[in-house]
């Protein structure tokens, strides 16, 4: 399997932990930061307080504890003495920070008794202050180090389970055989894939369809290629059985066309095989030179049944066309025609323009193909009941498989009122490389 | 013997009849079931090969046909549709033997060997009636006179009437044993085959019931060397 950072899920997770992480470290220093300067405001109240409580009490009541290390408030100047030498002589009333006389800072609130009196200062150290902030301003943080492990485990498991889906269908993909690929289900299908599963189905539809006819094919030709394979071996076995000269060059002549047969019929197969696989080569030439070099490749076959060809060139076209194939076309048509003809009988090619389309006729007098067969006519292996040749079948759907790959067109005419068909091979100028 | 070839392709039905007929079958040979029809209603044929796939329809139709009406002749099917299912049908309808194309002329011969003994209640391949007996395989015939290997014609003949020991063959019946459809028969070629096989085997092997025809007599616990 292809590792690469296209996983969603990698990507979501991803993305999902670093906003939480960044989120939550932002929170967490606004957090901080709230709760510390809380602190320090509620301290500040607290000095305040202590300040008006001790107009009202014994000062000593509010002195604390030396040992009371923590939250040390002092209240100057103590009993019986004068303000120490670190504090100025003139102080307004409310908060100021001072360096007291040990070096450390110390948070004052200053009160005057009266107008003019004497200073009350209420004094505590700024470092246990700051201690008592810090400690407070962490304890908001553990709820929040605690229920990040959960915050992120959840995300992980949301996002795998929303991705299991996926998981599914591709394990499902995994599983199909070649032969016949089953749609997938759409039930349990989230919205967001469902186009793609749904064009994946049809792709499934279509491949399907191909494979069945590609199975049916290969089922057919073989069944097709014992034929002239018996036929081979009673011929050969013949042959052997000879009891004199005359006999045996007989029955070799009789092999002679069953090596014919097969030769033909394995020419066509991969012909049709060759024409699903090759690419085109498409290239200018003139379409009756064309012609004329496949008329002259079956005039031996026509001569043999006394058919008389005839090329008539209502336009002499140049062509942007890929030869090998367009010779298929021509060269099927005419064998075709010169097989079902009647004996005696003529094969009129005709080389046309209409509007801007080529057109190629074959016409024959043979006793034709009825109307309801002829769409079928072009399906591999097709024989017409009771016919008297032995054609292969492979003809006529080489040309449409030919004509299917040049993009253009063959269908089957009435040469009514006279007897046999034309068929018809139209193509439209190829919109590429006319522009 | 006589034998209807029903075949639809025209290089194996003809490459067919003449390795049947080296083998001194009479072969009738149509390539569609309507003329079999017929040909199974103007004579008589000893065995049917059956071609399934004909323009105008399944050989199974004219085999279903034929053992409705009651006609037991022995059938193999003759095909290239190779499936079991295909195989257990043709069978089930009645035929006596499935050949699937492309197949060796002799192992189809022997075949219908082996039909034509079990339509004949033989067991053992040899026809014998006591006194004669012939190997269909080898068409070698033995009497009291030694052994030989006939010609096909010989063999056509003589294998007609031992299939049958006691019944007595008229000389059309015999000659319809030796010739097939279109070929051309020789007026006095009945005679002259019983005298060739007199002459090898033995004169009273073969006998004649004046205005009546041929027949071997019917197998008798005699001795061969007598």
């Amino acid at each position: 399997m292809r590792k690469s950072g296209r996983s969603v899920q990698t990507r979501l997770l991803a993305a999902l932990t670093l906003t939480v992480l960044g989120v939550g470290l932002l929170a967490t220093v606004a957090a901080f930061w709230f709760a510390y300067s809380e602190a320090q405001e509620f301290q500040d109240d607290n000095l305040r307080q202590v300040a008006l409580l001790g107009k009202l009490a014994d000062r000593s009541a509010l002195v604390g504890s030396e040992e009371d290390t923590d939250a040390r408030i002092r209240v100057l100047p103590e009993a019986g003495r004068t303000l120490p030498v670190w504090v100025p002589k003139h102080l307004t009333e409310g908060f100021h920070t001072l360096t007291m006389a040990d070096g450390d800072k110390g948070r004052v609130y200053v009160r005057h008794s009266r107008p003019g009196g004497q200073m009350v200062l209420i004094v505590q150290s700024t470092q246990s202050r700051n201690e008592a902030a810090l400690e407070n301003a962490w304890w908001t943080l553990v709820p929040w180090l605690l229920f990040l492990p959960v915050l992120l485990w959840l995300i992980v498991h949301i996002v795998r389970r929303e991705l299991a889906a996926v998981r599914t269908l591709s394990h499902r993909i995994d599983q199909q055989s070649a032969d016949c690929l089953e749609e997938l289900p759409v039930e349990q299908v989230p919205d967001e894939i469902l186009p793609l599963v749904e064009a994946v189905n049809r792709m499934m539809v279509r491949v399907n369809h191909v494979v069945l006819h590609q199975k049916r094919f290969i089922a057919d030709a073989s069944h097709e290629l014992r034929t002239p394979l018996t036929a081979l071996s009673l011929q050969v076995e013949n042959v052997e059985r000879a009891g004199s000269l005359p006999l045996m060059q007989q029955r070799v002549a009789m092999l002679k066309i069953g090596i014919e047969r097969l030769r033909r019929l394995t020419t066509q197969l991969l012909d049709l095989a060759r024409l699903q696989l090759q690419g085109l080569e498409p290239e200018r030439i003139l379409v009756s030179d064309l012609v004329r070099e496949v008329i002259a490749s079956v005039l031996p076959l026509a001569e043999s049944r006394q058919i008389e060809l005839e090329l008539q060139l209502d336009a002499d076209p140049v062509e942007r066309i890929d030869v090998a194939t367009f010779r298929l076309v021509v060269h099927n048509l005419l064998e075709n025609a010169i097989k079902y003809n009647r004996q005696a009988g003529q094969v009129r090619v005709r080389i046309a323009m209409e509007g801007d389309d080529l057109v190629v006729d074959v016409a024959d007098e043979g006793s034709g193909i009825p109307a309801d067969q002829r769409e079928s006519a072009f399906r591999p292996f097709f024989r017409l009941a009771g016919q008297e040749t032995e054609g292969s079948g492979l003809g006529l759907a080489i040309v449409r498989e030919a004509a299917d790959r040049l993009g253009g067109t063959v269908v089957i005419l009435d040469n009514s009122p006279a007897s046999g068909i034309t068929v018809r091979y139209r193509q439209s100028p190829d919109r590429e490389s006319s522009g | 013997m006589r034998l209807l070839l029903i075949e639809d392709d025209v290089m194996i039905g003809e490459a067919a009849s003449q390795a049947l007929r080296d083998a001194a079958w009479a072969v009738d040979w149509v390539r569609d079931l309507r003329a079999a029809r017929l040909a199974l209603q103007a004579a008589e044929h000893d065995a049917v090969l059956l071609d399934l796939g004909l323009a105008d329809g399944d050989g199974c139709e004219l085999l279903q046909q034929l053992r409705k009406s009651g006609n037991a002749v022995p059938v193999i099917i003759v095909t290239a549709r190779d499936n079991t299912p295909d195989r257990i049908r043709g069978l089930d309808l009645g035929a006596d033997d499935y050949v699937v194309k492309p197949f060796e002329i002799d192992e189809l011969m022997a075949r219908l060997r082996a039909v034509m003994r079990r339509k004949n209640g033989q067991a053992l391949p040899i026809l014998d009636n006591g006194r004669l007996s012939l190997d269909p395989a080898s068409h070698e015939a033995r009497s009291a006179q030694g052994h030989f290997i006939l010609s096909a014609r010989e063999f056509a003949l003589l294998q007609t009437l031992l299939q049958a020991p006691g019944r007595i063959f008229s000389r059309g019946q015999l000659e319809s044993s030796i010739y097939g459809w279109g070929e051309e028969i020789e007026s006095n070629m009945v005679d002259f085959l019983i005298h060739a096989l007199r002459k090898k085997l033995g004169a009273e092997l073969i006998r004649n019931v004046r205005g009546a025809g041929w027949y071997v007599e019917k197998s008798a616990s005699g001795d061969i060397g007598g």
